[in-house]
């Protein structure tokens, strides 16, 4: 299923387009306002806290890696919400990079290595992290824990 | 070069008990390029020309610590253990831990319940 297909189902409940210049600062008030809608819908600290630092990462890799903070170059950010799911597509106009690539940075010849660390973290805390054959553009999906889900709904019989 | 006095760092706190400087990250988010910057400059100053080797890094005002500030800390932490020192970090959140677990840095820095445990950790390791 592509993205426009998956951004079109009619479960969200919000969705949310942007495209920013490649500044870190830019980022603040998209990221801002993904944070303050998933709390709106009734998203739990544990859940946002996954979302922020991911989101986080990935504008980072988009901006400083992506388009090597290029301010002729453009971050897209797309996102869906659903009372369960939240879906976000970062997408830059760098040349990309091979995420299989990556060394593991746990490894004990890599732990000081400045990269890995942050998509590493990205693929621990979201349900799903994927990317574009280019390695432009990064997919990632978090479904609501089961914890942090609300108890107020009818019980099953 | 002339030396920046321990007070007039803007984005950590030291405070000195014997060999042992006490450094508390003062942002709570510092997600900023211009943040980490200023953060890698300032521990630099404080390490690297020999005044601080045994460090104490309370993180209790840290609620988000991005890979960028993990960075930073992971090449201090080598630098003071060049020096015959290190780092330990107290005072974590639980989310805190858990960033620091999920990417094995737990085993790389010594971590502490608070700062007297991690100052006892010091003297126990002696000078």
């Amino acid at each position: 299923m592509t993205v426009i297909q998956l951004m079109n189902r009619p479960e969200w409940l919000w969705q949310y387009h942007r495209a920013i210049p490649s500044l870190l600062r830019a980022g603040g008030p998209v990221l801002d306002e993904i944070l303050r809608q998933l709390q709106v819908h009734g998203w739990g600290e544990q859940d946002i806290f996954a979302v922020h630092l991911s989101l986080e990462e990935a504008l980072v890799n988009a901006i400083k890696h992506g388009n090597r903070s290029d301010p002729h170059k453009t971050v897209t950010i797309r996102c869906s919400l659903s009372a369960r799911k939240f879906l976000v597509e970062i997408a830059d106009q760098g040349q990309g990079f091979d995420p299989n690539a990556i060394p593991d940075p746990t490894d004990p010849e890599h732990i000081e290595s400045p990269t890995g660390r942050g998509l590493m973290l990205m693929r621990t805390f979201m349900t799903k992290v994927e990317f574009n054959a280019k390695g432009n553009a990064v997919r990632m999906e978090k479904e609501k824990s089961p914890s942090e889900e609300r108890t107020d709904k009818p019980a099953e019989t | 070069m002339r030396r920046q006095p321990l007070t007039q760092f803007e984005s950590i706190a030291v405070r000195k008990k014997g060999d042992v400087a006490i450094v508390e990250l003062m942002h709570p988010r510092a997600v900023d390029p211009a943040d980490v910057a200023l953060l890698r400059k300032e521990l630099s100053a404080l390490v690297e020309d020999g005044r601080a080797a045994k460090l104490i890094i309370n993180l209790h005002r840290v609620q988000f610590l991005p890979s960028a500030v993990i960075n930073v800390l992971v090449v201090m932490e080598k630098k003071a253990r060049q020096q015959g020192g290190g780092i330990r970090l107290c005072r974590l959140r639980p989310e805190i831990e858990e960033v620091l677990k999920i990417t094995g840095l737990d085993k790389w820095f010594k971590l502490d319940v608070d700062e007297e445990l991690a100052l006892a950790a010091w003297g126990r390791q002696g000078s």
